[in-house]
């Protein structure tokens, strides 16, 4: 599970990584 | 992909609170100010029982009784002292004398409220909106708001799982708080899952800005930063959590949700506004079930406790097991033969 950190990375990267974050979610979903 | 089919329920929008994102709240006397008697509760609700709505969301003001004379008046009138006590005597009519389930969302609650308000509600929620003591400060979102400590919706958070209450919280982004303690606030309802394993719904719920409130200079958050933050969301609360964006806060973009991993779009009614943002109506069933497929998902309608805690009798009390039970099919979503959205717009 991602840490507090990670995330707050996530939340603060670029733009060109948001599709791959959604594909990670999504995933994580199905 | 989820939603409930339901009825908002305004009990009182006086509030003692003066959030500055909130178009809701009232003191008395101003225009729309609205407490509702047992008697409009019931007719609404049977409103909402007919066109096959499930859910009665009692959606209200925080602890009005608190500054507000007339209304403490209002409640003598009714044999009450307290808002939370007049809730569950009209939530109660409306367990006993409709189908509809009651899911109650009336702010701060303490202990002995909680385990009231238990026998006559199948869920009950309160967001967290934030951890950022912050926003109490001068000028902030929640200046003037002292139900909006975060260490004391934690604890209703809290006390709701130590009684085993199905709940429903969330954040609110775009209010003035940093990423970290965004991050903050999903960490907390993490952990609180993780020591009562009763969080049955997280909501990512975004600011939007509305004339007249003391925000309405504040900037909202962009449609990448609510996609951003509800599939963060998704990986810091893991693969079984509901996750649920409201569809009616994203305009004509709410179709892209569902790509940042949430399963859940939310109560949607066939009768009422959302009476929290009534400027914005919720997508019709149409759009909301071609969104859902767009996604490659399948729309089910799910009741206000969660399939994971209708089937579980821990988690609902007796008094309403055998009308959720009756709703449900196996998967203990709503029963495809009682399924009456399909016949919306």
């Amino acid at each position: 599970m991602l840490s507090p950190e990670e995330a707050v990375a996530l939340l603060e990267g670029d733009d060109a990584l948001l599709p791959d974050l959604l594909e990670a979610a999504a995933s994580a979903r199905d | 992909m989820t939603f409930s089919a339901k009825i908002f329920i305004p009990l009182t929008n006086l509030c003692r609170d003066y959030c500055g994102y909130c178009t809701f709240r009232r003191d008395p006397g101003d225009p729309g100010a609205l407490t509702m008697t047992p008697e409009q509760v019931l007719a609404l609700a049977r409103a909402g029982e007919r066109l096959g709505a499930k859910e009665a969301l009692f959606s209200l003001g925080d602890r009005p009784e608190a500054i507000f004379p007339e209304y403490r008046e209002f409640l003598g009138r009714r044999g009450h002292r307290t808002t939370l006590g007049y809730l569950r005597e009209v939530a109660a009519l409306v367990a006993a004398e409709t189908t509809l389930l009651p899911h109650a969302n009336p702010g701060l609650m303490g202990e002995r409220d909680l385990a009231a308000l238990r026998e006559v509600n199948v869920s009950m929620g309160i967001m967290l909106e934030t951890l950022s003591d912050r926003l109490l400060g001068p000028g902030r979102a929640h200046d003037r708001a002292p139900d909006k400590v975060p260490s004391h919706r934690l604890r209703t958070i809290a006390l709701a799982g130590k009684l085993a209450i199905p709940f429903t919280t969330g954040i609110l982004i775009g209010i003035g708080e940093t990423h970290a303690e965004r991050v903050d606030a999903l960490v907390a309802i993490r952990d609180l899952h993780e020591r009562y394993g009763h969080i049955q719904e997280v909501i990512v719920q975004n600011f939007r800005r509305k004339p007249g409130i003391p925000m309405q200079g504040h900037t909202e958050p962009s449609m990448g930063d609510l996609l951003r933050t509800a599939a963060v969301a998704r990986l810091l609360l893991g693969s079984e959590m509901n996750i649920q964006v409201p569809p009616n806060l994203s305009d004509a973009d709410f179709a892209r949700l569902p790509a940042s991993g949430i399963n859940d779009w939310g109560g949607i009614s066939p009768l009422t506004p959302d009476h929290i943002n009534p400027e914005r109506p919720w997508p019709g069933l149409t759009a909301l079930r071609r969104a859902t497929e767009g996604a490659g998902l399948e729309l089910r309608e799910r009741l206000a406790v969660y399939p994971e805690y209708a089937r579980r009798p821990e988690f609902v009390d007796e008094r309403l097991r055998s009308k959720v039970q009756h709703l449900i099919d196996a998967q203990g979503l709503v029963r495809g033969d009682l399924e009456r959205w399909r016949t919306w717009n």
